[in-house]
């Protein structure tokens, strides 16, 4: 019966017990990124039964060993429900002790009379279970506060305040289906050789990036969908950096591929595809190598030597740039040709030159991957800048507006008024003009022969770059950050290029998927910059459609 | 708790004890109720506004030991003794402590007498402690040498003169006081020999009820008629020692005692005396309510009175403005009881 009265009694700490862990849900047990809105709930309830059970089981335990109460105990609670100086409790200690002394006798006497007909009960009175009414609510409010407390956490106050925009939604869709179609094109693993039949094919970095950079999307997208919107944010800064590592990859594939394709040093050839790729050069390389063998006058004997050595040379710096980058079969394959050229086998010189053009087209082919990779994730980047502004727009309060009016300049091509390609670029880098100008970043179009130096961030005028010969370019980053200075080679006396820009624009598709993924390039902006280089593309203007 | 119950079984024949019986016992401890209650109401009937005091004054006397009061003059310390004196119809003396008063002057001295035959001798002559009540009057005010010679013969209840040891009448009761104000070129008791006092009690003023009844008085008290006599009240004092204690009880008592060593800015604590001096006040207490057994409250009105001259406090608690008696008042409520709590 005590028992039950101190459970009464303790109820309400019980339930404020729950209601306090309840509360602290959203530290306790978190909503991942991939829950829904409402898991709070649920997980709320979870905790206060945890936190009420637990109590229970301390407060029970703490009853129980209270309620052990000796004899002693109990003959002075009856004292004090009596009023009595100690003499039910002397009286039990004379009885124990055996106190023979006739105080001690008569004082058990006394207690015995006092005791007659005494229900022990009175001294410890029933327990009131009728429920109180007052602390009936104030548990019901309690456990409300906490179960309320621990459904909302800032996430869903900010989803329940600012619910997804129509916008957000849309861009959520569309996110979606370019990720389901990125995943789609992801080619499944194929064997190049049946030899490799019973050997696990090596995985493709690749493909890894396109999953990767999918399932960032689709988290981005569900996050996006309920509301939550840093959680979005979050997960599109996971693609970026997925497609960053990407790019990077592809970019260091193509440095490696340029400095052999350097190294073997075949002459250029004009028009439109007058950069060969590394195994044509390796493959025209073989061919000469073989046709040495045929016969030759003495007159060219000398010119032959000398060609003969230039071949060499360009063979060892071609197996030493190979080493450096990792390819060991194909600098094996150099060096062997290098070998026995130098040996006079030119037949052999020539087969060791076949396999290593075949490893260097392996290596074009997986850089071509690497590209169309990029170019898959190139749709998928567009939808997420699309929701990344989404998102923005949502979290600034201005979700009724258009993502698209965030841009820099603001038009859509194909828009009425917007800029057609080719000349969208012209407007936009005018538009950017005029921007930094109002900033007081530049000195907008300047009539100086000299070219524009524009103002840096201190208020400093820069020198101006010259408009012709080589040119040293800065960059500083606002103003304090780290200073580089490269040379633009290729001015020529006139300030016109020597290399036309069809030949030089393939090398810039990797710095714009690079620069993109470089989280310093506002998210807002990205669109701008994708349109602008899409813009300056050379056979822009003979596609119908831009891209 | 059935248990208990059931382990207070009325005492058997056999257990009545080889002094007294139960009955006997039952017999003397009404005595003893009854006298206590005489001499508190004759004493309230004569002193107003000083029930507390009364009531320790008695306890102290039927717990045959000594009562240091401190107060005022003017509050009633003499007129306790002498009405109380009155009431046991005993001998009573007061005694002025002066600084010129020598122990031969309390204790008595030897006189050279010329007998009837012309036969020259030295003849003991009593001095005013050889009564049954004393009033030792300003105590503080004598030299160390009259207070020890005094505080000796307390706590002997006899006194040596020419090697020839005399009892003091029995029942004794030394009631001495101390005046709180004009304390310079005093010698303040130190505390072995406050010790001895089986109480130190401090008199305050009456209530403005009983200031009134005392301005209504148009003459002085008259003397109130014995209730008892010395050889009763010895009988009622030896009652008190039979009041039994429960083990619990005892050490409860003991514990207070050992408590009071405790708290931050005691220098020194009880001795064991003081639970000794517990006991007896408690057992007294016990009495006066015709209760055979002493109980944990009789303790703690008693604790009080009978630890606060004996806890010594250090400079820290003394200007921090702590009491000996907050201190007991402290201990009162934070030593538990056996039997509470469990």
């Amino acid at each position: 019966m005590r028992a039950l009265e101190r459970g009464a009694r303790a109820s309400l700490g019980l339930v404020a017990a729950g209601a306090a862990l309840a509360a602290t849900r959203a530290l306790v047990w978190p909503r991942g990124d991939v829950d829904a809105a409402l898991v709070g709930l649920p997980r709320a309830a979870a905790l206060f039964g945890i936190g009420a059970l637990a109590t229970a089981f301390a407060v029970g335990l703490w009853a129980w060993r209270r309620s052990r109460v000796g004899a002693l105990a109990a003959a002075t609670t009856i004292d004090d429900h009596l009023g009595l100086a100690d003499v039910v409790s002397s009286a039990y200690a004379f009885d124990v002790g055996g106190d023979p002394a006739p105080a001690a006798a008569l004082a058990r006497r006394r207690a015995h009379e006092v005791l007659r007909g005494y229900d022990p009960r009175q001294a410890v009175p029933r327990p009131r279970l009728r429920p109180r009414w007052r602390r009936v609510a104030i548990g019901a409010a309690l456990a409300a506060s906490g179960l309320g407390l621990g459904t909302l956490d800032s996430t869903v106050v900010a989803a329940l305040v600012s619910p997804p925009t129509a916008a957000e939604r849309v861009a959520a869709e569309s996110l979606e289906a370019a990720a389901e179609a990125l995943e789609a094109e992801v080619p499944e693993p194929t064997r190049e050789h049946p030899a490799q039949a019973d050997r696990t094919t090596p995985r493709d970095p690749s493909r890894d990036d396109d999953r990767a950079v999918a399932a960032q999307a689709r988290q981005a997208a569900a996050a996006t969908r309920r509301g939550d919107r840093d959680a979005a944010l979050r997960a599109l800064r996971q693609m970026d950096a997925a497609r960053g590592r990407s790019t990077r990859r592809a970019r260091q594939s193509t440095d490696r591929l340029s400095a052999l394709a350097s190294a073997l040093g075949a002459p250029p050839r004009a028009g439109r595809d007058a950069v060969p790729t590394a195994s044509e050069r390796a493959q025209e390389l073989a061919r000469l190598l073989q046709r040495r063998q045929e016969p030759q006058d003495e007159e060219r004997a000398e010119e032959r030597e000398r060609e003969r050595r230039r071949t060499l040379d360009r063979l060892e710096r071609s197996a030493n740039r190979a080493q450096q980058a990792g390819q060991d079969d194909l600098a094996r394959a150099l060096e062997r040709a290098a070998a026995a050229m130098a040996a006079g086998q030119d037949d052999q010189a020539g087969q060791a030159m076949e396999q290593a053009a075949r490893a260097l087209e392996r290596m074009e082919a997986q850089l071509a991957e690497t590209r169309m990779a990029l170019l898959r994730q190139a749709n998928l980047a567009e939808e997420a800048e699309r929701a990344e502004r989404a998102l923005q727009l949502g979290r600034m309060g201005r979700g009724d507006e258009e993502p698209d009016a965030m841009m820099l300049g603001g038009d859509e091509p194909g828009a009425e008024g917007a800029p057609m390609p080719g000349e969208g670029g012209r407007q936009l880098s005018e538009t950017l003009m005029n921007r930094l100008t109002a900033l007081g970043l530049a000195r907008g179009p300047s009539d100086d022969p000299r070219g524009t130096g524009g103002r840096s961030r201190t208020g400093r005028a820069r020198a101006a770059l010259p408009t012709h010969g080589d040119a040293l370019t800065r960059s500083e980053v606002n103003g304090v950050g780290e200073r580089a200075i490269a040379a633009l080679e290729g001015l020529g006396a006139n300030g016109e290029p020597t290399t036309e820009l069809r030949d030089v624009f393939p090398s810039y598709g990797v710095q714009v998927e690079e620069a993109l993924a470089d989280e310093r390039v506002p998210a807002a902006r990205r669109r701008t910059v994708r349109r602008y280089f899409e813009s300056i593309r050379p056979d822009a203007d003979e596609e119908e459609e831009p891209r | 708790m059935s248990r208990a119950l059931e382990s207070v079984s009325p005492p058997r024949p056999d257990e009545s004890g080889p002094v007294m019986s139960t009955e006997a016992f039952e017999r003397r401890l009404e005595e003893g109720r009854r006298v206590s209650a005489a001499l508190l109401e004759g004493l309230e009937s004569v002193i107003y506004g000083q029930q507390d005091t009364l009531t320790h004054v008695v306890t102290c006397m039927l717990a045959g030991g000594h009562v240091l009061l401190e107060g005022a003059p003017g509050l009633g310390k003499t007129q306790i003794v002498r009405t109380l004196a009155a009431l046991v119809d005993g001998s009573f003396s007061r005694v002025q402590f002066t600084p010129d008063l020598m122990p031969s002057d309390v204790l008595g001295t030897s006189l050279v007498v010329t007998g009837e035959d012309g036969q020259r001798d030295f003849r003991y002559r009593e001095g005013p402690i050889f009564a049954n009540l004393v009033l030792a009057d300003e105590i503080n005010r004598a030299t160390p040498k009259t207070q020890s010679a005094l505080l000796e013969a307390m706590g002997e209840h006899t006194v040596s003169v020419d090697g020839v040891p005399r009892p003091l009448p029995h029942p004794f009761f030394v009631l001495a006081t101390e005046n709180p104000i004009e304390m310079e070129g005093v010698f303040p008791l130190p505390e072995a020999q406050l010790d001895r006092f089986l109480m130190k009690l401090d008199l305050g003023m009456p209530s403005l009820d009983s200031l009134t009844k005392i301005g209504a008085r148009a003459h002085e008290p008259s003397r109130p008629e014995p209730v008892t006599d010395p050889e009763e009240l010895a009988r009622v004092i030896e009652t008190a020692r039979h009041v039994a204690a429960a083990p619990h009880v005892l050490r409860y008592a003991a514990q207070l005692v050992l408590a009071s060593h405790e708290p931050a800015g005691v220098r020194y604590g009880a001795g064991p005396r003081a639970v000794q001096a517990l006991m007896s006040c408690g057992r007294v207490r016990a009495m006066m309510s015709g209760r055979p057994a002493v109980g944990v409250k009789d303790i703690q009105a008693v604790a009080p009175s009978v630890l606060g001259h004996r806890v010594v406090l250090g400079f820290e608690a003394e200007a921090r403005g702590v009491s000996a008696r907050d201190l007991v008042a402290g201990l009162l409520a934070s030593v538990p009881r056996d039997g509470a709590g469990e």
